[in-house]
């Protein structure tokens, strides 16, 4: 497989991680079994071109590394709060070009990757540009995207379905023989749009823990080997994009395994409410705040309570600050104890299984939405 | 090598690539999750277990893997900042281990650091 995309500094704070990733060398380390060969397009610095190149090497890939000047780094503060990135309007680096039967091109900031070919896989990234805005040509396409990257890239429409028909009517997306939109959101729900066709929701499959960094760039590249390589349709290849969707966020592991060993266990639907319990000590107060904003943007109702006072049978997130008080901590236990579901997040307490029987009580904080919002099917 | 017993707890300062250079370019401190996990080897392994670092060599390629007392490769170390300088050190004859954090049959994550540093 061709792949191009960029090669980023990743740093994030709650869990620790620093890497040197991005889209483009972490969708080519993901192939890296079932794509063996698979070729690398990107932009590095001086400072770490050399370590992109080992790091392909070391898995048998190659790459073709375009100058960069300057480092690009991403900072986290959790999973789903991006703290810190470079600038999009840096001055741009010379393109890069790309001719080839299939590529997999990811959207970067410091620069381009003009592809022409047959069929091309593009994922938006947090870049803007459309596909073809930079010269780029194809007469197969399809475009990989979350709903905020979509929202970002056409700000003017309203809703995403508007989008979407936005971009199927558009003059160089309508030339096109084929082509689909693979649309993800915030807890890795895929929907196939097909230019003419009905809307596919992707089924999506149950992960034990939820790495959200770098899904995408995942989804993008189980899809893009299923159907560049494995010549499958659509609807079979975001299929096979879903699960290693889900293979890659338990764990953020890498490389993709071959398809058999990709996860199979389908997950539920959003719960309709939520409470959210945590002691009037809690010192998670940001936390709190932007994990409100976020399950309101998913259209989720939900409860936030400080008082431990009441108890509900709807699924429950409870956080425990590392300086709670054995008094508080069984209050919270108390009130949570009728929850359907009980997920215990802590970011230093101790000890909480025993206040908290048949819970899960989980230190990475990703993860514990995920478990809140996501129910394996039985 | 192998065990916990002579393990000592991992400190909390972490070396990044930005300190490497100002002093020796070989002491190495990383804290990372390997990338391809064997399941079968590490189901052998336990935290706070040092692992030994070698490197693969399948000219051109070189791979920089943790392995267990008995040889079993765990997984690589990849695609961090100073995997270069890490090779380079190696190939000096540099020591390095890395003890285990977290071992699960679907994550490893240890310390690398030079073995006498353990």
């Amino acid at each position: 497989m061709i792949v191009a995309g960029g090669s980023y500094i990743e740093h994030c704070q709650y869990p620790y991680w620093r890497r040197l990733f991005g889209s483009g060398l972490r969708a080519a380390l993901a192939v890296q079994n079932i794509s063996p060969g698979a070729e690398l397009y990107t932009y590095a610095p001086p400072d770490y071109a050399e370590d992109v190149l080992a790091s392909l090497g070391g898995a048998g890939l190659r790459g073709q590394v375009s100058p960069a000047v300057e480092r690009m780094l991403f900072k986290w503060l959790h999973p789903y709060q991006l703290l810190e990135y470079p600038d999009s309007r840096m001055d741009q680096l010379p393109d890069i070009e790309i001719s080839a039967p299939s590529v997999l091109r990811f959207g970067m900031l410091e620069g381009t990757a003009r592809v022409h070919a047959t069929r091309v896989v593009y994922s938006l990234q947090n870049e803007t540009e459309g596909f073809f805005a930079n010269g780029s040509e194809a007469d197969e396409l399809v475009m990989v995207a979350s709903e905020r990257e979509l929202e970002r890239m056409l700000p003017d429409a309203t809703t995403g379905a508007d989008r979407v028909a936005h971009l199927f009517e558009h003059g160089d997306y309508a030339k096109l023989n084929r082509f689909a939109i693979l649309l993800r959101n915030e807890l890795g729900d895929v929907t196939l749009h097909q230019r003419g066709g009905a809307v596919v929701e992707v089924v999506t499959y149950a992960a034990e823990s939820y790495f959200k960094i770098g899904s995408g760039d995942v989804l993008a590249a189980g899809f893009a080997h299923a159907w560049l390589e494995e010549g499958l349709t659509f609807e079979a290849a975001a299929d096979q994009g879903a699960r290693s969707l889900a293979w890659f966020v338990q764990d953020g592991r890498l490389p993709l395994p071959a398809v058999h060993a990709l996860p199979t266990r389908p997950i539920g639907s959003f719960p309709a409410r939520v409470r959210i319990l945590g002691s009037e000590t809690i010192e998670m107060g940001e936390l709190v705040r932007t994990t409100v904003e976020w399950l309101e943007g998913l259209g989720i109702s939900l409860t936030v309570e400080l008082d431990g006072l009441s108890t509900s049978p709807v699924p429950a997130l409870v956080l425990v600050g590392a300086n709670a008080t054995i008094d508080e901590i069984a209050e919270l236990a108390n009130s949570s104890s009728a929850a359907s579901r009980r997920i215990v997040f802590s970011n230093g307490a101790k000890w909480l299984s025993s206040f908290f029987p048949g819970a899960l009580v989980i230190g990475d904080y990703a993860s514990a939405l995920y478990h809140l919002l996501r129910k394996p099917s039985e | 090598m192998g065990g916990s017993s002579s393990a000592k707890p991992a400190s909390s300062r972490r070396r990044t690539r930005e300190d490497i250079g100002k002093g020796d370019p070989c002491d190495i401190d990383l804290e990372i999750d390997l990338v391809g996990l064997q399941p079968n080897a590490v189901a052998t392994i336990v935290q706070g277990e040092l692992l030994a670092v070698g490197l693969i060599e399948m000219p051109p390629a070189v791979s920089v893997v943790c392995k267990t007392s008995d040889g079993q490769v765990v997984g690589s170390l990849s695609a961090f900042l100073g995997l270069t300088q890490l090779i380079s050190c190696i190939n000096r004859g540099i020591d390095y281990r890395a003890m285990v954090l977290v071992a699960s049959s679907t994550r490893c994550s240890v310390i690398v650091r030079q073995a006498a540093a353990f």
